[in-house]
């Protein structure tokens, strides 16, 4: 992934792949194709 | 985490979905979405790629995380609204589900149908509080 902004209203978000909980490959933009989506990231459980 | 599990058939409601994503690897979010009984999906970036690439990384900690954000992204994946916090805090949801009710152009909604496991996990969820 080339990027080194964060994307801004009004901006494309770029597309990516990453595994889900249970290991099952997801891609946002297909998720995003089904409806608008809240991306929330979160720190992490350690 | 807990407060959006709370939020999400409201923000289900106005067609929104919800994912989360962090650099935890695929077991422990998945004890994390187990233990907050969190209805939607956990991503897991244990590579840093998209956090690292969307400028939310926090280096200084736990050897590299994410930092707390939310994006709004309606159904051509355009982000209509953003908000990084550099420590632990974050917008509430029921920010988040106004916001949604707003921004995200009605005719870009999808109808949003309850499954009965939906409105289970509803009926529980106000019997908790």
């Amino acid at each position: 992934m080339v990027l080194d902004k964060i994307p801004k209203v009004g901006q494309l978000a770029p597309d990516f792949e990453l595994p889900d909980s249970s290991g099952t490959p997801q891609r946002l933009s297909s998720l995003a194709s089904q409806g608008p989506v809240v991306l929330l990231f979160y720190r992490g459980y350690w | 985490m807990a407060d959006y599990g709370e939020h999400y058939q409201l923000l289900r409601a106005t067609g929104t979905n919800v994912i989360a994503i962090s650099v935890d690897p695929p077991k422990r979010s998945e004890a994390l979405r187990r233990e907050l009984r969190l209805p939607f999906l956990i991503l897991c970036d244990t590579e840093r790629l998209v956090v690292r690439g969307w400028d939310i990384y926090n280096a200084r900690e736990h050897g590299g995380i994410a930092k707390p954000a939310v994006f709004l992204l309606d159904a051509n994946q355009t982000v209509r609204y953003l908000s990084v916090d550099s420590v632990a805090s974050r917008v509430p949801a029921s920010e988040i589900v106004r916001i949604a009710s707003v921004v995200v152009p009605a005719a870009r909604r999808k109808i949003y149908i309850p499954t009965p496991g939906d409105i289970f996990r509803a009926v529980r969820a106000s019997l908790r509080r």
